[in-house]
């Protein structure tokens, strides 16, 4: 009998299916991945596990027994332990109490037992010692948890989830922010739980390193499962692939990459993105590229003196340089580092896409060119020190910003949208409104409906019609293609190329590389925080590496 | 049951003047901000001292609201933004730290003695049904259902209400938009703590007494409101405030209730509380 | 010599009250602003046994002791439905409601409080001002006592997992309900004990002498020496209820003052004076042991593998997410 048996699970927030008829069923002692890309459903169908979410419908039976009101609380005497995305270790406690209290067990339902001075329990101390000796924090127990780096932090994190010996134990992206280094020791900590008879659900973003630790993994797409089965054979799936680097194309192209096994798929890994459904793609070929963009197609690497060269070719701008220069940019969040040491240009006129997967930081770092973030760095655009300006001045002074998951704001009508933003131009709103309505005919008719009730495809031109109101010089766009439907993302990309035609750059992240790629002039490659790749987006589609920097990483 | 809804709509209306501003803070900022009461006491201690020094009342209301809004202003500036990282429990107990403060400042200043404020509005009065009505009473009933229909109007109508419902929907995306938010929200404490000492300066009139404790039982009572009408929500914030001061009259008068009318709301917002723990309308602008 | 009796006997009661309010402020980081109205009930029970059924003090003691005790009940089961600043709200609330049964319900004496409550007294001797000091002491040893046992045990353990992260504790098996309750339980029969000595100490209780300010007054103490520490709160207490009895002049200015402490505490010393991140308890570690800092310092809690924090150490509950922030789903 399995340990965990979900059936038919179906989540719905609102109008919105998180997810819809999951089976999935894990074995005592498997480990088991879940991956998916950005929207995909996996935090929902984990937090369900957890008892965070209460299902709309499905079976879940844990153990041989039907659990019927699932909280948090009470997942952890069932012997269901998790730990959390972001960091929620007690900071105020020492890393060795931290794990005491959770290896305390029954002692804190005792009154008395309750009442015990802890330090003199030396089986919990004990106990403690050895589970800090096996997750290697035993250096650490005495140091306070809010003066851990974030590896650390998601090592505690482990053994307190350990501490209460749990039948399965529930990983929630503990990869997030660590770093290569860090996702390598982490990795073979979590493979030296296999002798402790845990069963292991694992749900992760970087799928190269998650498939690298479990024996079967399930992938999710847009709240449905769309494959599950060995690590080799998931990878290789063209479902998978497709639902990764773009959902619009046939997945043809990845015939003859099952064969591969374990870690190396990359060698036999499809050669092409599977092409883009997107008409708007062929006559962006004939628009005139800058030849600053063409001389850019070098490593990220490139010298001081290549960017020089390039700076001589490009079209005349006030300084014939860049409109955004970005070089050596971090950007930080308490203890997880998002982005390290990027450098990014983008030239007048130039449709710049950065592709990656989930977790890479692409989203860190247009928020940071917009200002929601801090970076340390460099950041020039138009001859301005971006880093020393507020958000709501580089809106004013012609960045227009499309955030992730479009943020209408869902009481206001489209008009109002529309006009919060104009206020940062001096020219009122009234000619800017008309000239969005006329790019976006569909909004006009529905100018006085609160955003929040649009579909997703009317937010997403929304979001676009807003940014457009600065008459930007620079369009930052993150994840448009998020939830929508292919017909949509066409349509969404053809109002790109044109605004790029129209003289406005565009700087596009997208988890979707197949529809971003063929849209782009040119592109750069995100992996955990570091640009690995950049090129001409027509090359880039044509290479192989692209697909390995989401299922390798 | 006459007297009893003029007095109650009339008190509400003040509470509605009071309770407006923190709401609207609340909703940009997700704090409790209880100085604002002290906004109420400052107002209508400068209109008197300028009454009583021969000005007419309403240039002596006007000058306590730009008082108040200078210090509105100088708060948010000073106390309220480096604390708003530190978490709303901080910043509300650092606000009754300064609502105390000022209070005993107050006391220091005007002494602890009671002022009259012996104003007659010259507006129609008279009796109805029986039931004598001030001018300051139609005053107030005026001023209430100008400062409901404004708030609305402006809330739904003026750039300034727009980009305050912006912020408070979805704070970080306002600021990519070009919305300086912490104008906003200085605009918002202006706003508030001007309306705050024109509810200072009527309540002054109509109880015809000045003290340095008159902020402390609409100071707590405030907080009542705003939870009630769900936080954040400034409609509900004024609804709220014409629920509470109609029930506390009614109640007192008609049920003989034993506890004093102060404590009527604090039982209602308890009560309320522990059915709906999130507010009796919640999030009625900020929907996620 | 009588007078600096009544004012270390006056500090002495704060010290207890602030050490118990400590616990439910600090070791379980809940919002409690009602401390006061906790005080109030203590000592009118004191009063109204004491007087009008003629107990002795020590039998209406413990009666006051297990009245508050059941309040703190009351408001520990409250408190587990409630958001942080609702909660602060309530408790806040709470303070109106007990001082308006004080004034109205004509048990407690109305507006004119319990007059000539009976001294205490102890084999036939009746407590002099020297009496009410060694009590008072006595009070704070078993207050400090309690909640440093506490500190140390399983259940101050979770409190502070659960001051530092509710969800995280539960999922780590913490019993947050009941341990929560037993702090709120524990933080009002110390006030309650404390409220029991203070009563026949003035021999008069009205209704207003325990109102929201007072509790304020004893927020601001645990919070100026320093969230979550004992030491913390009892400084707190020296401090800020010895100062307007030792200046006269301060006595006029004493809530400005406290107003104005907790605002420049709040704002530029969140940690306290003395408390656990202050600056001056890393001064006091680095003078100790050079080279070192305050975490590594493991003396303090003898052989094992903890290190020197304990419960002991924390402070209010830090940012929560902003609404919206959090959408459900990825």
């Amino acid at each position: 009998m399995p340990l965990l048996e979900i059936e038919d699970l179906t989540v719905r927030f609102g109008g919105v299916t998180a997810l819809s008829g999951i089976d999935l069923s894990l074995e005592r002692g498997e480990f088991c991945a879940v991956i998916g890309p950005n929207g995909a459903g996996k935090t929902t169908l984990f937090n369900v596990i957890a008892g965070v979410i209460r299902p709309s419908s499905g079976r879940f039976r844990f153990d041989g027994a039907v659990v019927h009101r699932a909280r948090p609380a009470t997942m952890r005497h069932r012997g269901i332990a998790r730990t959390f995305q972001v960091s929620r270790v007690f900071g105020s406690l020492t890393v060795a109490e931290n794990v005491a209290i959770a290896a305390a067990g029954r002692r804190l339902l005792r009154p008395l037992g309750a009442l015990r001075r802890y330090r003199a329990d030396s089986e919990v101390s004990d106990r403690v010692a050895q589970l800090l000796a096996d997750t290697g924090l035993s250096r650490r127990a005495r140091d306070r948890a809010d003066a851990l780096n974030i590896g650390d932090v998601r090592r505690l994190d482990i053994a307190r989830a350990l501490a209460g010996d749990p039948a399965l134990l529930l990983l929630d992206e503990p990869a997030a922010g660590i770093g290569v280094d860090g996702m390598r020791s982490l990795g073979e900590l979590i493979s030296s739980l296999r002798g402790r008879g845990v069963s292991v659900l694992l749900v992760e973003h970087y799928v190269g390193w998650a498939l690298s630790l479990v024996d079967r993994a399930v992938v999710l797409d847009m709240g449905e499962k769309i494959a599950e089965g060995l690590p080799a054979d998931v990878r290789a799936n063209p479902r998978v692939i497709t639902a990764y680097l773009g959902h619009s194309g046939q997945a043809g192209a990845a015939e003859g990459s099952a064969a591969s096994g374990g870690r190396d798929g990359a060698e036999t890994a499809p050669a092409a993105l599977p092409p883009s459904a997107s008409t708007a793609a062929g006559p962006l070929a004939n628009r005139a590229r800058t030849a600053a963009a063409q001389q850019e197609s070098s490593t990220v690497g490139a010298t001081p003196s290549a960017r020089a060269d390039a700076r001589t070719v490009a079209p005349p701008t006030t300084d014939g340089a860049a409109l955004l220069r970005i070089a050596d940019l971090s950007v930080t969040y308490g203890h997880v580092s998002a982005v390290r040491g990027v450098s990014l240009n983008v030239h007048p006129g130039e449709f710049v896409t950065v592709v990656g997967a989930n977790g890479a930081g692409k989203s860190s770092l247009l928020k940071c060119v917009m200002g929601l973030v801090p970076g340390a760095g460099t950041m020039i655009f138009s001859d301005r020190d971006l880093l020393s300006e507020p958000a709501h001045r580089r809106a004013a002074g012609g960045i227009g910003y499309v955030p992730e998951g479009r943020r209408i704001f869902p009481g206001l009508t489209v008009e109002e949208n529309l006009k919060v933003t104009a206020g940062a131009h001096p020219d009122g709103a009234a000619p800017m409104i008309d000239q969005v309505f006329a790019m976006f005919p569909s909004l006009a008719r529905r100018r006085h409906q609160f955003g929040g009730n649009l579909s997703g495809g009317e937010q997403s031109m929304l979001a676009m019609g807003r940014a457009m109101m600065t008459q930007p010089h620079l369009l930052v766009a993150d994840e448009i293609t998020l939830g929508l439907a292919p017909v949509v993302v066409d349509e969404l990309f053809e109002h790109l190329t044109r605004m790029a035609a129209s003289g406005i750059s565009v700087l596009l992240a997208e988890q979707n590389a197949a529809v971003a790629l063929a849209a782009a002039d040119r592109a750069y490659v995100m992996e955990v925080g570091h640009m690995t790749m950049t090129g001409p987006a027509a090359d880039l589609r044509q290479d192989h590496r692209v697909i390995a920097a989401y299922l390798e990483m | 049951m006459f007297p009893a809804l003029v007095d109650g709509i009339t008190v509400g209306a003040l509470y509605a003047l009071l309770a407006l501003g923190p709401s609207l803070v609340y909703g940009l900022l997700r704090v409790l901000d209880i100085a604002n009461a002290a906004a109420l006491v400052l107002g209508a201690y400068i209109g008197v001292t300028l009454f009583q020094h021969g000005l007419p009342w309403w240039l002596g209301a006007l000058a306590g609201m730009a008082g108040s809004v200078i210090l509105g202003l100088l708060l948010q500036r000073f106390l309220y933004r480096p604390l708003l990282d530190q978490g709303p429990l901080v910043v509300l107990v650092a606000s009754i730290g300064v609502f105390i403060a000022m209070e005993e400042a107050f006391r220091l200043i005007w002494k602890p003695y009671p002022r009259q404020f012996p104003v007659t509005v010259p507006l129609p009065h008279g009796t109805i049904a029986g039931t004598p009505v001030t001018g300051v009473q139609v005053l107030m009933l005026i001023l209430g259902v100008v400062v409901l229909l404004g708030s609305w109007w402006v809330l739904g109508h003026t750039r300034l209400g727009f980009t305050w419902r912006a912020t408070a929907q979805d704070r970080e995306t306002a600021r990519a938009m070009g919305v300086n938010v912490n104008r906003v929200v200085a605009g918002i404490f202006a706003a508030g703590y001007a309306l705050a000492a024109l509810a200072g300066v009527l309540f002054a009139i109509r109880y015809n007494t000045v003290t340095p404790d008159m902020g402390d039982v609409p100071a707590y009572k405030m907080l009542a409101i705003i939870v009630l009408g769900g936080l954040g929500n400034p409609m509900g914030t004024i609804l709220a405030a014409f629920v509470i001061g109609l029930a506390e009259s009614i109640v007192n008068t008609y049920w003989g209730f034993i506890l004093p009318r102060d404590t009527i709301a604090f039982l209602v917002l308890i009560a309320i509380l522990l059915i709906r723990p999130a507010g009796l309308l919640p999030k009625g602008l900020t929907r996620a | 010599m009588s007078y600096l009796l009544v004012v270390a006997t006056t500090v002495v009661i704060y010290a207890v009250l602030s050490v118990g309010l400590n616990i439910a402020v600090g070791y379980a980081g809940q919002p409690h602003l009602a401390q006061g109205a906790f005080l109030g009930i203590g000592a009118y029970m004191v009063a109204v046994f004491s007087t009008r059924y003629e107990l002795s003090f020590w039998v209406s003691m413990l009666i006051a002791i297990a009245v508050t005790a059941a309040s703190g009940l009351l408001l520990g089961v409250i408190s587990l439905r409630l958001r942080d600043d609702f909660l602060a709200i309530v408790t806040i609330g709470v303070n109106f409601v007990v001082v308006a049964i004080f004034q109205y319900v004509p048990w407690f004496g109305g507006a004119t409080g319990v007059y000539a409550i009976p001294l205490p007294s102890i084999g036939g001797q009746q407590f002099g001002n020297g009496e009410f000091l060694i009590l008072g002491l006595v009070m704070l040893a078993i207050a400090v006592a309690v909640s440093g046992y506490l500190a140390r045990s399983w259940l101050g353990l979770g409190l502070a997992s659960l001051r530092d992260d509710e969800l995280a504790s539960a999922s780590s098996g913490t019993p947050v309900a009941p341990f929560k309750i037993t702090a709120f339980v524990v933080s009002a029969a110390i006030a309650g004990m404390a409220g029991a000595l203070y009563a026949p100490f003035l021999s008069a209780v009205t209704p207003t002498s325990f109102g929201f300010t007072e509790s304020i007054v004893m927020l601001a103490m645990v919070m100026f020496g320093g969230v979550g520490t004992i030491r913390g709160a009892i400084l707190g207490a020296v401090v800020l209820g010895a100062l307007p009895e030792i200046f006269r002049f301060v006595s006029d200015y004493r809530l400005l003052i406290f107003g104005g402490i907790l605002v420049l505490v709040l704002r530029f010393q969140p940690q306290g004076i003395i408390g656990t991140d202050s600056a001056a308890a890393g001064w006091w570690s680095r003078f100790r042991r050079p080279g070192h800092s305050a975490d590594d310092d493991g003396s303090g809690g003898g052989a094992g593998p903890y290190g020197a924090v304990g419960a002991a150490g924390g402070s209010l509950p830090g940012p929560v997410d902003a609404p919206g922030a959090g959408s459900a789903g990825e």
